[in-house]
């Protein structure tokens, strides 16, 4: 249950944006390296392949970081955890196995097999 | 969905890589913003500062700087309200959120609405503000008595008396004359040409001669 794979990452498998049924999947959130965002990692349940989608704490009219809080010195206000999981839980998922799968669009943001999915178990470090 | 769900995914995947423009174009709209209200604030000097305003009948002037400053209010808030509806609130800058494309494409959604209620609020207050401002030339430009012409300074033997000339003849001279106070008609002056001793044309009756 805790990520022991038990199918190989199947690299053959021709690229395809579809959705597909993670229920069997169980995905984890933690804090990315640099703290300045969320790292979501599971095995993308089309491929196989061992998949992390990382996201940011940022302001999306202005970037990441604050104009405001800059030039006023004042704490940017991280949301709590509860609202991380909620958006998390709320999140289409897409493979980023990382493995260029045949027939990989060229200017494809996600590297993987194309695969897209909504998580059914997602466990967030760190949040209650 | 999926396409569109994908669209937004990379969308906030993107959205690192934009942050230094992000940051400066919002500077420095917020700049072009505040430059525009310094020249408003400098036309609302120079026009406070001629003296136009000072010839005209107190309560139209009253009337029309109320009109005026009225209009500045609302071209003020309106110009605040079009700079933040076209690069948003500083304020809005320490809601941080994680950026997953859901959450950008609500955050998206929410904006537009917010974006076109605040561009709605600029119209109306840009509108109302150039009524007023309108309004309140127009009353200036009306109520402006006209420079008067034909001033003369007539000596009689019991004094000196200033005013627009009306006509002169074998009846006499008719002065028009300003009294003291602001809001007096001026009044009409007959004087019998044997008691005129003197007209001499003046640029003012302001200093006496
Ligand atoms: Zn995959
Ligand atoms: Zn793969």
């Amino acid at each position: 249950m805790t990520g022991a794979r038990t199918v190989s990452h199947d690299f053959e498998i021709v690229y395809a944006e579809q959705d597909v049924d993670a229920a069997t999947v169980s995905f984890t959130g933690r804090a990315s390296a640099d703290g300045l965002g969320v790292v979501v990692t599971g095995d993308c349940p089309r491929c196989h392949g061992s998949t992390a989608s990382e996201y940011r704490y940022g302001l999306p009219g202005t970037g990441t970081k604050g104009l405001w809080s800059k030039l006023t010195g004042t704490a940017r206000t991280e949301p709590d955890p509860g609202s991380v999981t909620e958006t998390l839980r709320q999140e289409t998922y897409f493979c980023e196995c990382g493995h260029p799968h045949p027939q990989l669009p060229g200017n494809a943001v996600f590297v993987g097999c194309g695969a897209s999915w909504q998580v059914r178990s997602l466990i967030v470090e760190g949040a209650p | 969905m999926n396409g569109r769900d994908r669209r937004w995914a990379e969308l906030a995947r993107e959205l690192e890589f934009s942050e230094l423009p992000e940051l400066r174009q919002r500077a420095e709209g917020w700049r072009a913003g505040l430059t525009g209200l310094s020249t408003l604030l400098a036309v609302l000097v120079v026009l406070k500062g001629r003296d136009d305003l000072a010839g005209l009948p107190t309560a139209a002037r009253n009337t029309a700087m109320g009109l005026i400053a009225g209009a500045f209010v609302l071209l003020v808030i309106g110009s605040v309200l079009a700079t933040r509806a076209a690069h948003g609130s500083p304020r809005d800058s320490d809601k941080q959120m994680l950026i997953t494309g859901h959450a950008l494409r609500q955050w998206t959604e929410k904006e537009v609405k917010g974006v076109s209620r605040t561009l709605r609020r600029a119209a109306l207050c840009c509108l109302l503000g150039v009524l007023l401002a309108g309004g309140g030339v127009g009353v200036a430009w009306s109520t402006t008595e006209k420079a008067k012409d034909h001033l003369v300074r007539v000596g009689t033997p019991t004094g000196e008396l200033c005013g627009e000339l009306v006509r002169a003849g074998r009846g006499g001279y008719v002065v028009k004359v300003e009294e003291g106070g602001e809001g007096d008609a001026p009044r009409q002056v007959t004087l019998p040409a044997r008691d005129v001793d003197s007209v001499a044309p003046v640029a003012s009756c302001d200093a006496p001669g």
